[in-house]
């Protein structure tokens, strides 16, 4: 069974859609969505929660149809947005007891543990927390009911370096029980590239590629050289291309890269870039 | 849906406390006053707060946050409505006893005053929030607080007419348990059941974002 599916999902709104998604996050895996702001990455979480409705196209999480049964299906799911909704005046305390009345699995011992770990107070209103504390309350909440499925939208976007690194290592505790799973959108590349199984690019609202990280990181390369050197290159065998004044960077599949040409490692970052951006 | 009361009920605490303190005011103030309206004034804020705390909700972006949760849309309209009986019982609980007590000071304590007082208590307690809370779950609040201001215009100008109206015959022709009581009283659930269930249908087809 996957984790979550998603099968040719359109969303229109005015100046953009979403446009024929196909995405499998297979049990057991870690996937990121990357893309830049307004790719359709909080759309497509939205459209996963059910908070918009899809125009076309069909989602399954952890078996179920997205649109059927959501209390089961959202009691096996934990969600860290971007904006956590948690009204100002409650504290940790209260925001602990609504839970208990709403998870079927609300588990108090590991919230309170959480919250210890992570420095959390308990009688501070929400109001008062900073950021990087509001985010810990979510993940806290979202990993207090024993999920099987994490879906982070941007959720380590604006965070300090202690905090993200704090947030790695819980995600990385999670994914220790094998049929955890986690869908964690985010324009920061490099915190996916440390955690991702699979690697998914958004751009436009259209899928530009998703695939297993270490075969992107095997299949393409890149080929550093003067823009003379790029130019007599065959332009069958360059995928994509950037020219700066002192040389030139060419994207290639390391199958079928041109011979003599000393091929170079690709990070996500970069390939995201390469994809993304118009040229040659 | 436990836990989406509790919360409404934490955030009742802490915004409408003061509430009570301008409840017991008005309710001292209709004991020289000929007016109702400082009688039925109390009950309506009643009615303002599950809109007031849906305003609240879209502003903290609790409305998106439950789509995150295990409770469906119609639970959440649900536990908006529970919320605004227990709050409106609880203040047309008070105004009753405050009456019932004034009535037995003075003298002049009848069964059929406080059969109309509860008619007419419940009526515009219902229709305060009835009127607006459909097309807050529907517009979401700033559109909807519009519609909220128009409907108090029209209840307001509906409580200056029933007192021009009433008042004169308010002791001798409505008794408790009459007809039009029981009508008025129905007539309330009517309308809140009817309001609760439009709003379920608004707020399941509106997209949150």
């Amino acid at each position: 069974m996957n984790a979550l599916e998603i099968r040719d999902l359109h969303k229109s709104f005015p100046g953009f859609s979403l446009e024929g998604l196909n995405l499998t996050l297979p049990m057991g895996c870690i996937m990121g969505i990357v893309g830049e702001n307004g790719a359709g990455k909080s759309t497509t979480i939205k459209l996963i929660l059910g908070a918009l409705k899809a125009d076309q196209g069909s989602i399954t999480i952890l078996g179920r149809d997205s649109r059927e049964d959501v209390k089961l299906t959202k009691n096996d799911v934990g969600v860290v947005l971007d904006e956590m909704g948690i009204p100002e005046c409650l504290n940790v305390s209260q925001v602990g007891r609504i839970m208990a009345g709403i998870f079927s699995g609300w588990q108090p011992d590991t919230y309170d543990s959480l919250l210890t770990r992570l420095k959390l107070p308990h009688g501070k209103p929400f109001k008062e927390f900073s950021r990087g504390m509001k985010m810990k309350l979510g993940f806290a909440i979202a990993l207090s009911h024993n999920p099987k499925l994490l879906i982070l939208d941007e959720a380590t976007s604006g965070l300090d370096p202690v905090v993200r690194d704090e947030v790695v290592e819980m995600l990385l505790d999670f994914t220790r029980e094998e049929d955890h799973s986690i869908l964690i959108s985010s324009h920061i590349v490099s915190d996916l590239e440390k955690l991702c199984d699979y690697i998914a690019f958004l751009h436009q609202g259209r899928l530009l590629l998703c695939e297993e990280k270490d075969v992107l990181l095997s299949r393409y390369g890149v080929v550093r050289c003067p823009l003379d050197v790029l130019d007599a290159m065959p332009r069958d065998s360059i995928l994509r291309a950037k020219r700066f004044s002192y040389g030139a960077e060419a994207l290639v599949l390391r199958d079928s890269a041109p011979q003599g040409y000393p091929v170079g490692p690709v990070t996500i970052e970069e390939l995201f870039l390469f994809m993304v951006k118009e040229g040659y | 849906m436990k836990g989406l009361i509790l919360k409404d009920l934490y955030q009742c605490v802490r915004y409408y406390k003061s509430y009570l303190v301008l409840v017991v005011v008005f309710l001292f103030s209709s004991v020289n006053s000929d007016s109702l309206f400082f009688t039925f004034y109390p009950v309506m804020i009643a009615g303002m707060i599950p809109p007031s705390l849906l305003a609240y909700d879209e502003r903290s972006k609790w409305d998106l946050y439950t789509t995150t949760l295990p409770v469906t849309r119609a639970q959440v309209v649900s536990a908006k409505y529970l919320l605004g009986l227990m709050v409106q019982a609880a203040f047309l609980l008070i105004s009753l006893l405050f009456h019932t007590v004034t009535l037995l000071v003075k003298g002049n304590f009848s069964l059929d005053y406080l059969g109309m007082m509860i008619s007419l208590l419940t009526v515009l307690s219902a229709l305060s929030s009835s009127a607006t809370l459909p097309f807050m779950f529907k517009l979401g609040a700033e559109k909807g607080r519009m519609a909220y201001y128009v409907m108090i215009g029209l209840t307001v100008g509906g409580i200056a007419a029933a007192t021009a109206v009433l008042q004169p015959d308010l002791q001798s022709d409505i008794q408790l348990g009459s007809v039009p009581a029981i009508l008025m009283v129905l007539f309330a659930g009517g309308v809140y059941f009817l309001s609760w269930r439009l709003s379920i249908r608004f707020y399941e087809k509106r997209e949150l974002s």
